[in-house]
């Protein structure tokens, strides 16, 4: 066992940096660092996605013939971390990482002609229809319709927290279609295009004063049987798949890493404008601790992931992973908080720097416990199947 | 001793919880934090009437009260619902520092429209070490100032100002905001109440308008910080008990798993948590009121505990109040979001727990005097000793 990289590798990883240095332009690194959300807005992802394309490197995690770019988890673990570490954006992952793998698994040969090209290059922009109203840590209570009627779909009810919905041309979701003694018996999946009439849209705005999430209306809304995924009411399973990969693929330790690197930024800020933090021993020992938990948890990341196949299901270790990078986003955006100290209490009212986006950031934060199934959901998840108890 | 409040205190309470629970609902309160600077005429009016103003002076300043528990028990009320006005700015502080500071003919003049809510004066002190000026003698002064974060400035219509004399002492004038040579930048703070930055160039001002009989005025604007944060702490404590009240609501009436998120215990044992912490909090607000109401008391150990333990109670009551939320509490949708930016304000308003910790250090610890209880009064004769051990 060792953490050496071979010589492949090292030329990877040369080749990385080599691509970030041509392509990753200093708007797209602005616009990374202006972004107090989970993910930025589709104007600063999407040349960084066109670049990627172009150089197929846009779904580590797809098969190669699909447009895959064949990487290994460690090679992965590389890519990332050089790219978090030199601001790019983060891809926009919910085609690319959460309806594709659904595709790729469940969906028809034509199902994967249709999507799949369209996810790569970016030319579709995916939103994901899980959460309503009333189900959502128990999602299996999920109440939207769809009924079959004559050849199409007809589909009511209402999406919530819906993640860049105003964004997107798709939506993937669940939908009721079947009453079932067990509710998890009667959900399918299936891909709802936005633009469909019938369908509207309420922002919501965040707690970091940001528009991310929206509720999603249905009414009559139409979608051809083409747009079902897979088996009519088998569509729990491909939810819990999905949801796996959404909780344990991310590697999250490199933008844990950057958002560490942006309070250093926004230290030398503070030191420029005469206020001395790297003097206050209190602060530097709270920064110490962040980063040391970074460390550890970079090694646990690669520790649990680096030994998956590409495309292999990462298991209830997912919970894992989820669990402590959620809350340590959240402990980064608390230190950043603590260091900008009085400054943090000014509203809105920084110049576009990295000052503003610190504050936003770390309220928007405390979703990360909540979304993609709550910490207390993840700590039953792991009692019952790592603990066994 | 006597831990009871009075009928008169109770019976205050009551009557200002009813006027803002019928006058200040959580869709007004949004709409006077966006749209009117953070005061509403209407309201001030109601609180005046109420005699909120004139709580935190004494009768021989023309007030109503000057405790700081009856003060505390506004503020409370106020951090309940929310309330954007600079009640602490103008009323608890310039209002206290004025009845100290003022000679006679002053407190009339500045404080009887106080109370009325016919004047609002904000206390502009803050310079982050640029060192505000007054220059001259007997027949006027010049003064220069750079103020930062000073509360309710945005809408206030008398300014006081800290300055340095050309002794090097703190001497406080009072200025209309509207002077020539004054300008105002307003801005929102993270708890959606508005502060001002002051810029005051080398404005002309009559020796009548420098406060009281030329005495420093620094150890009187020191004791009135203290009130401020002591009244501060009762504000949190108000706004942790409503968050913690709201999640009680709350946890009762959603449903997901067929049962109310009540019915885990994981989720009893988390508001079982916030309930310890309200009552936490309470106690460290009231110990700190009871203290600076009394003569010769330790200040510094009396507000350094409150500000340290609020500080930490209110944060673990406003990420569990979010958190079991869900969505809910990341978002506009309810009123917690703005109970999580007002106790992290809190937390950043007057100085961080660190300083706070460093205070305590500096004078409790160092003092020995945390060796000594902290609500006793300090034993009258030290005449009787223990045998040694
Ligand atoms: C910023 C953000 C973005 C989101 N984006 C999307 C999206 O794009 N698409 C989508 O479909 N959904 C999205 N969601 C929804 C998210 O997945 C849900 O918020 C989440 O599943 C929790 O559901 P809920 O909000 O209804 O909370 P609830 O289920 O009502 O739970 C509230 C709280 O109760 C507690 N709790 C719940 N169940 C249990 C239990 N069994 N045991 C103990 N405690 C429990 C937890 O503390 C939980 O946080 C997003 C949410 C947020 C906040």
């Amino acid at each position: 066992m060792d953490l050496i990289l071979t010589p492949a590798q090292r030329a990877f990883r040369r080749e990385v940096q080599t691509f970030l240095a041509t392509h990753l332009t200093a708007e797209m690194r602005q616009g990374q660092m202006l972004t107090a959300g989970v993910y930025p807005e589709p104007d600063v992802s999407r040349p960084w996605h066109h670049a990627l394309y172009r150089k197929g490197w846009v779904a580590p995690l797809w098969p190669v013939e699909y447009g895959g770019s064949g990487w290994t988890t460690i090679e992965r673990f590389i890519f990332e971390s050089e790219c978090a570490l030199a601001g790019a954006p983060v891809v926009y992952p919910i085609g690319v990482r959460l309806a594709a793998p659904v595709i790729l698994a469940f969906g028809s040969e034509e199902q994967k002609r249709t999507y799949l090209p369209r996810i790569l290059s970016g030319e579709d922009y995916w939103c994901q229809g899980f959460s309503e109203p009333g189900a959502g840590s128990d999602l299996a209570s999920l109440q939207t319709r769809a009924v079959l009627e004559g050849d199409h779909y007809t589909i009511n009810g209402s999406k919530i927290w819906t993640t860049h919905a105003h964004h997107a041309n798709r939506m993937f979701a669940l939908v009721r279609t079947a009453n079932t003694p067990r509710k998890q018996d009667g959900i399918s999946f299936i891909v709802i295009d936005m633009q469909s009439p019938g369908v509207e849209i309420r922002p919501i705005i965040s707690i970091g004063g940001e528009h991310d999430i929206n509720q999603v209306f249905f009414t009559d809304v139409r979608v051809p049987p083409s747009g079902l995924i897979g088996e009519v009411n088998a569509g729990w399973s491909y939810a819990k798949y999905l949801l796996e990969f959404e909780r344990g693929t991310g590697l999250f330790s490199s933008r844990l890493r950057s958002g560490l690197k942006r309070i250093e930024r926004a230290i030398d800020a503070l030191e420029a404008a005469d206020r001395h933090i790297r003097d206050n021993m209190d602060l530097m020992a709270r920064l110490a601790d962040v980063a040391i938990e970074i460390d550890v948890f970079e090694m646990l990341e690669l520790m649990t992931l680096g030994l998956l196949e590409p495309g292999q299901r990462p298991g209830p270790t997912s919970s894992v992973l989820k669990l402590r990078a959620s809350r340590l986003k959240q402990t980064v955006g608390e230190l950043g908080v603590e260091i900008l100290g009085p400054s943090a209490l000014r509203w809105q009212d920084h110049p576009e720097d990295v000052l503003s986006v610190i504050v936003p950031d770390y309220l928007n934060s405390r979703a990360a416990t909540i979304f993609g199934g709550a910490s207390e959901v993840q700590l039953g998840i792991i009692a019952k199947s790592l603990a066994g108890v | 001793m006597d831990l009871a409040y009075s009928e008169e205190q109770l019976l205050f309470r009551q009557s200002l919880e009813r006027y803002l629970g019928e006058n200040y609902s959580f869709a007004h309160r949004r709409h006077v934090a966006a749209k009117l600077h953070g005061f509403d005429p209407e309201v001030w009016a109601g609180l005046a009437e109420l005699g909120c103003f004139g709580v935190p002076l004494t009768t021989e300043h023309g007030g109503f009260d000057g405790r700081l528990v009856t003060t505390g028990l506004v503020m409370q009320a106020l951090g309940r619902h929310l309330v954007v006005e600079p009640v602490l700015g103008s009323a608890v502080i310039a209002g206290r520092l004025i009845a100290r500071v003022a000679h006679a003919a002053q407190r009339d003049e500045l404080l009887t429209p106080l109370i009325a809510g016919t004047s609002r004066i904000a206390f502009a002190h803050d310079d982050l070490g640029t060192k505000a000026s007054l220059k001259g003698g007997a027949d006027g002064y010049r003064l220069t100032a750079r103020k930062t974060a000073v509360l309710g400035g945005a809408t206030a219509d008398r300014l006081l100002v800290s300055a340095l004399n050309a002794a090097g002492e703190l001497r406080l004038a009072i200025l209309d905001a509207g002077t020539s040579g004054v300008s105002l930048h307003p801005y929102q703070l993270l708890d959606g109440s508005w502060a001002a930055d002051v810029l005051v160039q080398d404005v002309t001002i009559g020796s009548d308008r420098i406060l009281g009989d030329g005495s420093d005025a620094g150890p009187a604007i020191t004791a009135t910080l203290d009130d401020g944060v002591v009244a501060a702490c009762w504000e949190a404590v108000g706004a942790m008990q409503a968050a913690y009240e709201q999640t009680c609501a709350y946890v009762r009436e959603r449903r997901q798993f067929d049962r109310p998120l009540a019915g885990f215990q994981v989720v009893q044992h988390k508001v079982a948590e916030m309930a310890v912490c309200c009552e936490e909090a309470g106690a460290a607000a009231l110990l700190a009121a009871l203290k600076l109401d009394s003569e010769g008391a330790d200040r510094d150990r009396a507000v350094a505990a409150a500000k340290v333990r609020i500080s930490h109670c209110g944060r673990f009551v406003a990420k569990e109040a979010v958190q079991l939320h869900g969505g809910m509490g990341v978002s506009e949708e309810l009123p917690i979001a703005t109970y999580f930016r007002k106790l992290l304000t809190f937390e950043l308003m007057f100085g961080s727990s660190m300083e706070y910790r460093r205070r305590y250090v500096k004078t409790v610890i160092a003092a020995r005097a945390h060796e000594m209880s902290a609500v006793l009064p300090a034993a009258e004769r030290a005449d009787i000793t223990l045998p040694a051990a």
